[in-house]
C-alpha cells in the first residue's frame, strides 16, 4: 500500500522541475541575466534526472535470454508502484527519462534564445513543459492526465509571445492559444462522456466498466463518442490529420527554438496520452478505433508529404513533415489497437515509441541547427537561404544533412530503423490473424506508408542540395549561440549512433511497452474504497 | 447570549468596526485635495457615462487578470476549507487511500498552492504590474 511519502518520493523530480522553473521566472524578474539562470536550469535537470535515478530504471536493456520473442505479461508486477493517480511503470518511467533528456537538450539549445529581460521566463517555460509531458506520462486519471497535458500547453503560448517581437511571431501566438484552448476544450467534453458512460475518472475503472458486456452504456453511443472527440483534442497535441492546419503557420511565425519545442513536446505527450488512453483503457470491444487511426494515420502521412513539397518557407517545411510524421507513427498505434494482447501488437506500440523518440531527437537538431544559423535580427526564412552553408559552415551543414537523411530514412541511419519497425508491424498485422482482425487494410497502409516515405525523400533530399550542391548568394553571419551548434552536432551523432547500433533503444523501447498487456484489474483497488460506500454520508440527505 | 452566536456576534462587531474605523479615520486625519478625477464617480478615470464604442485602457485588463488569479484561489479555498473539516472530506479520502491518520497532508499541500500563488504575486509585483503608469 503506497503512503503520501512513497507518492512524494515518486513525484520528485516534477516537483523540482516545478520549484526549479518558479524559482527561475521569479529570480529573472529581481536578477535579469542569462549566464546564471542558464546554469541554474541544467542544474535543475540535473537534478531531477538525479532524482528519477533514485527511483530504479525500468529501462535498462533486459539480458538477452528470451532472443526476438516479445514476453508478453513477463514483467513481474511488483515493479510497477502505484501512488494514488499516479502510475509509475515501465512506459512512464521511459517517457519521462526520455523528458529529461529533451529538457537538457532544449535548455542547452535555448542558451540565446528571446530577450535578456525574459529569458527566465524562457527557460522557466521549458522546464515547465517537460514537468507537463512527465504528468501526462505517468497519469492514470483523467484530471491527472489533463493537468499534465495543460502543463505541456500552457507555458506554450507564453514561450509563442517570448519569440521576436513581429506581426507574424504575434499572429502565431494568437493562433495557437485559440485553437488549443479550442482542442482542450473538445478533449475535456469527450472525458465528460468518458465519466459519463462509466462512472469514473480513473481508467483502470473506465476500461473495467466498459469491459462488462452487461454494461447498458459500455460500448454505446456516449462511451463512442467521448473516445472520438479525446481523439480530436489529441490529434491537435499530435498535429494529425483533422487538427493539423496550424501548424505550418505557427512554425512560419515563431523562432526556430520555439518551433523544435512544438514539433516535439506536445507529440511526446500527446503519443503517451494516446498509449494510456486508448491502448491500457478498453481494447477488445471496439475494432472502430483501429479503423479510425488506420484512415487517420494514411490521411496524416499524404496531407503532410504532398503539402511539404512545394514550401519554400524552412519551418513550414518542416511543419508539415512533422505532420508527416504524426501519420508515421499512428501506424503503430493502429496495428497495436488492431492486435491487442498479441505480440504483433506489443510491436506496433514498441515501434512507434521507438519511431517517436527517434523523430523527437532528429527533428530537435534540426531545429538547433537552423537556431544557430539564424542571424541577430532574423531567423532563417526560405530554404534558398541555407545555399552555400556547406562550404561556410560544414559541420552544422553537415548535422543538418544527417539529420534530413535520418528523417527520410535512408538505411545507415536511425530513422530508417523507425520506419522499418513501424512497416514491419503493419506487414505483421496485415498477414497474422491472430485476434481475428485480419484486415488486407494494413497492406494499404504499408504500400501507402511507402510511397509517402519516397515523396519525403524529395524534399528531404532538396534541403540537402540546397546546403551543399548551391553557392551561397548572401552571406549570413550565425548568431544563435553556441549551445544550439552543439545540440545540432549532437542530435546528428546520437542519429547516426542509433543508426548503427539501434539494439539498446529497441530493446528499450520494447521493454517499455511490456507493462501494456499486464492485466489492469488489480490495480483497481488503490482508489477502490474511497468512491464506493461514502458517497452518500458526504451529501446530507433530509 | 448562547455560547455558539459569541463568535458570529464578534465577527458582526469586526465586521462593522473595521469599515467605519477605516471610512472614519480616513475623514478625520486624511488629506482633502478634491482634483477634477477625484471627484469622478470612479477614482479609475473612467467616466461612467460614454459612448458605448470607447476604447478600454489595456492596463485595466492586467489588474482584471490580477484579480481573477486571487478570485480562483478563493474559490479554490472554500472548498477545500469544507471537506478538510468533514469527517468525510479530503482527509477520510486520504486515510482510506494511503493508510494514513493524519491531518497534516491536507494543510501541506492547500500551503503549497498558497505558496504559488505568493510567488506569483512577488513575480508580477516585481514586473511593474500593480504600478499604474
Amino acid at each position: 500500500m503506497p503512503t503520501s511519502l512513497d507518492m512524494l518520493f515518486r513525484m520528485t523530480p516534477e516537483i523540482l522541475l516545478i520549484v526549479g522553473a518558479v524559482w527561475i521566472i521569479v529570480g529573472n524578474a529581481f536578477a535579469p541575466q542569462r549566464a546564471g539562470w542558464w546554469v541554474m536550469a541544467l542544474a535543475t535537470v540535473a537534478m531531477a534526472g538525479w532524482a528519477l535515478a533514485q527511483q530504479g530504471m525500468p529501462v535498462v536493456p533486459a539480458p538477452s535470454t528470451g532472443g526476438e520473442s516479445v514476453h508478453v505479461g513477463s514483467a513481474d508486477a511488483d515493479s510497477v508502484v502505484v501512488a494514488g493517480l499516479a502510475i509509475h511503470d515501465e512506459l512512464a518511467q521511459a517517457i519521462r527519462w526520455f523528458a529529461i533528456v529533451l529538457a537538457f537538450l532544449l535548455v542547452v539549445m535555448a542558451s540565446r534564445a528571446g530577450a535578456e529581460s525574459l529569458f527566465g521566463e524562457q527557460l522557466g517555460s521549458i522546464l515547465l513543459i517537460l514537468a507537463g509531458i512527465m504528468i501526462a506520462a505517468s497519469a492514470t486519471n483523467l484530471v491527472l492526465l489533463f493537468l499534465g497535458l495543460e502543463l505541456v500547453s500552457i507555458p506554450t503560448y507564453i514561450l509563442l509571445f517570448l519569440g521576436r517581437a513581429n506581426r507574424q511571431s504575434l499572429e502565431a501566438t494568437a493562433k495557437y492559444f485559440l485553437l488549443s484552448i479550442l482542442a482542450s476544450a473538445v478533449m475535456l467534453y469527450g472525458f465528460s462522456f468518458l465519466y459519463g458512460s462509466t462512472g469514473s475518472m480513473d481508467l483502470s475503472r473506465i476500461s473495467a466498466n466498459v469491459r462488462e458486456p452487461a454494461s447498458p452504456l459500455g460500448a454505446g453511443g456516449i462511451w463512442t463518442m467521448g473516445m472520438v472527440l479525446v481523439l480530436l483534442g489529441l490529434s491537435f497535441k499530435l498535429g494529425s490529420f483533422p487538427a493539423h492546419f496550424y501548424a505550418p503557420d505557427v512554425y512560419e511565425g515563431t523562432t526556430s527554438v520555439n518551433a523544435a519545442l512544438l514539433a516535439v513536446a506536445p507529440k511526446v505527450a500527446g503519443i503517451v496520452a494516446l498509449v494510456r488512453l486508448f491502448l491500457m483503457n478498453s481494447m477488445e470491444v471496439h475494432p472502430f478505433l483501429w479503423h479510425m487511426f488506420l484512415l487517420l494515420a494514411l490521411a496524416t502521412m499524404t496531407i503532410g508529404n504532398v503539402c511539404a513539397l512545394w514550401q519554400n518557407n524552412i519551418r513550414r517545411l518542416l511543419a508539415y513533415s512533422s505532420i508527416a510524421h504524426a501519420g508515421y507513427m499512428l501506424i503503430g498505434l493502429a496495428v497495436a489497437l488492431a492486435m491487442w494482447k498479441t505480440s504483433t501488437g506489443l510491436q506496433g506500440a514498441s515501434a512507434t515509441l521507438f519511431y517517436l523518440v527517434v523523430y523527437a531527437i532528429a527533428v530537435l537538431g534540426t531545429f538547433a541547427g537552423l537556431a544557430y544559423l539564424a542571424s541577430a535580427r532574423d531567423e532563417i526564412q526560405d530554404v534558398e537561404q541555407l545555399a552555400g552553408m556547406g562550404r561556410s559552415y560544414p559541420v552544422v551543414a553537415g548535422a543538418l544533412g544527417l539529420l534530413m537523411f535520418s528523417l527520410s530514412g535512408i538505411p545507415p541511419l536511425a530513422g530508417f530503423w523507425g520506419k522499418l519497425g513501424l512497416f514491419a508491424s503493419a506487414v505483421e498485422a496485415a498477414g497474422v490473424s491472430a485476434a481475428g482482425v485480419r484486415s488486407p487494410w494494413f497492406l494499404v497502409l504499408v504500400v501507402g506508408g511507402a510511397l509517402n516515405a519516397a515523396i519525403a525523400a524529395a524534399y528531404y533530399l532538396r534541403i540537402v542540395r540546397t546546403l551543399f550542391f548551391r553557392s551561397g548568394t548572401q552571406q549570413l553571419a550565425p548568431e544563435g549561440g553556441s549551445g544550439a551548434r552543439n545540440v545540432a552536432v549532437f542530435a546528428a551523432l546520437l542519429t547516426l549512433a542509433v543508426g548503427i547500433l539501434p539494439g539498446p533503444l529497441l530493446v528499450a523501447t520494447r521493454n517499455a511497452t511490456c507493462g501494456l498487456n499486464r492485466d489492469r484489474a488489480p490495480l483497481m483497488v488503490t482508489a477502490a474504497p474511497v468512491s464506493s460506500g461514502h458517497q452518500d454520508s458526504i451529501v446530507t440527505r433530509p | 447570549m448562547d455560547s455558539a452566536g459569541l463568535p458570529i456576534f464578534l465577527f458582526a462587531l469586526i465586521a462593522l468596526a473595521v469599515p467605519v474605523g477605516m471610512i472614519g479615520l480616513g475623514a478625520l486625519i486624511g488629506p482633502h485635495r478634491a482634483t477634477a478625477v477625484k471627484r469622478m464617480p470612479y477614482e479609475s478615470g473612467m467616466d461612467p457615462i460614454h459612448d458605448a464604442r470607447r476604447r478600454f485602457d489595456v492596463r485595466f485588463h492586467l489588474m482584471a487578470i490580477a484579480f481573477l488569479v486571487f478570485d480562483v484561489e478563493l474559490l479554490f479555498l472554500y472548498p477545500w476549507a469544507v471537506a478538510s473539516r468533514h469527517p468525510e472530506g479530503i482527509d477520510r479520502i486520504l486515510q482510506v487511500s494511503q493508510g494514513l491518520g493524519e491531518r497534516g497532508w491536507v494543510l501541506g499541500g492547500v500551503l503549497v498552492f498558497l505558496a504559488l500563488v505568493a510567488a506569483g504575486l512577488v513575480y508580477e509585483w516585481r514586473r511593474g504590474v500593480l504600478r499604474w503608469r
